[in-house]
């Protein structure tokens, strides 16, 4: 066994980004995304337990109903891939294993650290959807597009993230 | 130009969705190693006390940027085909502030919870899931918002247009915008760390040197594309390959399911006579909407009264081989649908002509050929038939 | 000259008027799956103690031949599922008929149960043989002679056992795709490819589920390497497949832009190719080369890769036909 490699200077890694992204934009003229999967993957969940309520829904019917696959959508491929980019990378690294990531001297419990996982998950959820993407369609994607809105997100992002630091600072410490 | 080769067609859907995923995988790769993981990793930017979101981040914009200045400077990249978000001044004001208090409450944002999962990290997994819950509760109560989410919309709103400003101008705007970011994110780590007695992240401020020298020097490079402008290239018409009258009445005769046959000419006119087996275009249709979604499995085969001068950009739409009838309907309508004359006297060519003829016209029409076809026997038409065509 | 003009208009004009045969839902490519996992299984563990010699295996490895007749079982009711004749099943068995794969699979899959069955028994440790024989129960039923029996047969016929596992295991591999092979309407499953590549998905399936429960390290060892000796040659009987269609005449074409651009195109090269088999490779080779902790992500890969196979080769083997040829 060995030990875990260390990161990628992170302007490096910037630049490698960078140019996945390019390539993105070259190949198919469109950049990254993420929580337009998640979103798509609740959907067709809700569609497998409730066919009728969510085609009838007019908001959910433009995801779900006859001649349509939720599932099949350019963002459920690449957040596929982004799960298999991730494995083999924190493989190779040897960083792949079974663990709940917490600050450096664990100041909340481990319930609390899920619980504000999920909650923190939830809230985003919601404002990726107000915000009609995430930190990788709308700031990444948006922002290298020059889009005045993608860059107001990436400011308020940002913003929103210094004011709320202090309240969960004892979870990160 | 080629690029963005899917958004341009020169990409089926089933290979985009190959080339995404593979996009993916990269994305994934990358910010595993830039140590996105790791949630302890990504919210010591709100700390203070390593800036790598920030690093990674605008190192990534800025190299996006830089090349898509440089490929587009060239004429390789159309940036018009790129597809780029709409601006929403007001979903995109608090949809930022809300998902920097979730990015900062689970310690990851949507796509780096993927690959904190990937890696195996419990909170990642669960921060996937609150994702999905998200977006289902928007979507629950989405009437209500429904008019908040549309507000403020401004279109495709880039900062070329809002400055009035050439590309390459605001991509130099944007590398020393990142570059004096970079300058205060290290001065904070230096000071915060130092605050609480952390180590400083370690960086190599060669590597980072390097790899601005070398965006430094592409952005420059942009600029040649303002000085040198690329003439804006023609896109290529959309040639079609015409077939003459015997080859297409003998594709109809023999293989008449490999083809579509659409009559271009006025519905009226269609509904009287038409080439046997022809789709009419109906008066609620002129453009014939419908060719459209034939399936691209057989050979479109279009005429109109005389010889085509263009194509219905429905017609274009089909991916399909299509075809285009020499001389149209008149000049099918005069060989085939007519009764032929026999030669009173000619060569053996004519007669073998006319043979050919009336024996298609019989078929298309149902009527018989003329008896005054010498010996009209079918095996024999079959031959000559068959020498005809070459000629 | 103003004649009425009849119109000979083609019938097959109509595209939705060829019969369109899709009739087989979700149970057949889970049945095959599952076949395959048990040809795995079978061949796995029994070459697995060919190799080694008999020394004590592990809890999973003793006990692999009887997952394989529960997995074997699942697999039946969902083929049974799916027949539209349920009542006649026996029929199978009144006749052999050897031009027929469904005859030779309804007749491998009743020589797999006692061959599994008995490589089981044979595998039982001796405390609790003397267990079994032991249960008052048992003992008052007469079942303890029986099993007494059966263990002394297990035994002596264990080296014989071991190889009817791996000829019975292969057979069951190769009919999973010879099913398909045997199908000669549909241009995409009428390669002999499929029966070779559904027995290498059948072993890296098998291989996969196995390295998914806690072996020993020795039989983890070799089943790692064996993973990726199936991994490979599965990879390679794809690229043999395609290229056969490529160089094939216009059926081959057509199953060819069928399978790699058409309706399930995406799914074919993501979840097959790069989840299925990709990345468990090099996950794999990393494993090898470079000594890391093993991890479940890459076996799952390979079961899922390895169901998407069947799902995928049935849903767009039943999009292919001669129609489309021209």
């Amino acid at each position: 066994m060995q030990g875990e490699r260390p990161f990628w200077n992170p302007y490096l890694a910037g630049f490698a980004l960078g140019l996945v992204l390019l390539g993105s934009f070259a190949v198919l003229g469109f950049g990254l995304g993420a929580s337009g999967a998640s979103n798509r993957l609740a959907i067709g969940a809700a569609h497998v337990v409730a066919p009728k309520t969510m085609e009838s829904a007019p908001y959910f019917s433009q995801y779900v109903g006859p001649g349509k696959n939720v599932l099949d959508d350019f963002l459920v491929f690449e957040v596929l891939g982004v799960f298999l980019g991730g494995a083999l990378g924190a493989y190779s690294a040897g960083r792949m294993r079974k663990e709940v990531s917490m600050g450096p001297s664990k100041g909340v419990s481990r319930g609390t650290r899920l619980a504000l996982a999920i909650g923190g998950g939830i809230l985003m959820g919601v404002a990726a959807k107000i915000s009609r993407g995430c930190t990788s369609g709308q700031a990444l994607t948006g922002g290298s597009l020059l889009s005045v809105g993608s860059w107001i997100f990436m400011m308020a992002m940002f913003a929103g993230g210094y004011l709320a630091s202090p309240f969960v600072r004892r979870q990160w410490k | 130009m080629t690029f963005p080769l899917y958004a341009l067609d020169y990409m089926g859907y089933e290979a985009g969705l190959v080339a995404f995923t593979l996009v993916g995988v990269g994305f994934g790769f990358v910010l595993e190693r830039a140590g996105f993981g790791r949630a302890p990793v990504l919210t010591a930017q709100f700390y203070g006390t390593d800036t790598r979101v920030l690093k990674v981040m605008f190192t990534a914009i800025v190299t996006a940027l830089v090349g898509m200045t440089l490929l587009s400077g060239v004429g390789i990249l159309d940036l018009g085909a790129i597809t780029v978000p709409d601006t929403y001044l007001w979903p995109h004001l608090v949809g930022g502030i809300l998902l920097g208090v979730g990015f900062v409450v689970s310690g990851y944002c949507p796509g780096t919870s993927v690959v904190a999962a990937a890696s195996g990290r419990i909170d990642g997994l669960l921060t996937i899931g609150g994702v999905m819950v998200g977006t289902f509760l928007f979507g629950l109560v989405y009437p209500w918002l429904e008019s908040f989410h549309n507000s403020g919309h401004l279109g495709v709103l880039r900062f070329t247009d809002l400055l009035g400003l050439p590309q390459a101008v605001l991509t130099a705007g944007v590398l020393a915008m990142a570059i004096g970011a970079f300058f205060v994110g290290e001065w904070a780590e230096r000071f915060f760390t130092r605050r609480r007695n952390l180590p400083a992240p370690a960086s190599a401020p060669r590597t980072r040197n390097g790899v601005f020298a070398v965006l430094g020097v592409l952005t420059a490079a942009g600029f040649v594309g303002l000085i040198n402008p690329p003439a804006t290239p023609v896109a290529p018409e959309k040639t079609f390959a015409a077939m003459n009258t015997m080859t297409f009445a003998r594709t109809l005769i023999e293989r008449g399911e490999s083809l579509y046959v659409v009559d271009l000419r006025d519905p009226s006119a269609c509904a009287v006579k038409r080439i046997p087996g022809a789709l009419c275009l109906s008066e609620d249709d002129p453009e014939g909407a419908f060719i459209r979604d034939l399936p691209p499995t057989r050979t479109l085969v279009l005429y109109s009264q005389g010889d085509m001068t263009e194509i219905p950009a429905t017609a274009s739409a089909f991916t399909g081989e299509v075809r285009v009838l020499e001389g149209g309907y008149a000049a099918f309508n005069a060989q085939f649908l007519t009764t032929p004359v026999a030669p009173e006297s000619g060569t053996t060519v004519d007669l073998a002509r006319f043979r050919v003829r009336s024996a298609i016209h019989g078929y298309l029409t149902g009527s018989r050929a003329q008896p005054a076809a010498p010996r009209p026997k079918p095996v024999k038409m079959q031959r000559k038939k068959k020498k005809g065509g070459g000629c | 000259m103003n004649q009425p003009t009849i119109e000979v208009l083609h019938g097959r004009h109509n595209h939705l008027i060829d019969p369109a045969l899709h009739i087989w839902g979700w149970e057949i490519p889970v049945y095959l799956f599952l076949g395959g996992v048990v040809a795995g299984l079978l061949i796995l563990s029994a070459a697995l103690e060919l190799v080694r010699g008999r020394k004590d295996a592990s809890l999973p490895m003793r006990t692999a031949p009887f997952v394989a007749l529960v997995l074997l079982s699942l697999g039946m009711v969902a083929l049974f599922l799916d027949l539209e004749h349920k009542l006649y099943t026996f029929r199978f068995y009144l006749a052999f008929e050897p031009t027929s794969p469904m005859s030779w699979g309804s007749w491998i899959l009743v020589l797999v149960y006692p061959v599994a069955f008995l490589l089981g028994m044979g595998s039982v440790p001796q405390e609790t043989r003397v267990r079994l024989i032991g249960y008052p129960p048992f003992q008052k039923l007469k079942v303890s002679s029986w099993l007494m029996c059966v263990f002394g047969r297990a035994d002596s016929l264990r080296r014989p056992l071991l190889w009817a596992s791996v000829v019975s295991g292969a057979a069951l591999g190769i009919y999973t795709g010879i099913l398909l092979g045997a199908l000669s309407a549909r241009p995409q499953w009428d390669t002999a490819i499929l029966g070779p590549l559904f027995l290498t998905s059948g072993l890296s399936t098998g291989a996969a589920f196995l390295l998914l429960l806690p072996l020993d390290d020795g039989e983890r060892h070799k089943l790692v390497r064996w993973d990726l000796l199936a991994i490979g040659a599965e990879l390679l009987l794809i690229a043999i497949m395609l290229i056969g269609f490529a160089a094939g005449d216009r059926a081959g074409q057509i199953a060819l832009t069928n399978l790699t651009t058409g309706n399930w195109g995406g799914a074919f090269w993501v979840l097959v190719v790069l989840l299925g088999l990709g990345v468990p490779l090099v996950m794999d080779l990393l494993e090898v080369r470079r000594r890391l902790a093993p991890v479940f992500l890459a076996p799952l890969f390979v079961l899922i890769g390895g169901l998407s196979l069947r799902f995928i080769m049935l849903a767009s083997g039943q999009a292919s036909s001669f129609r489309m040829i021209q």
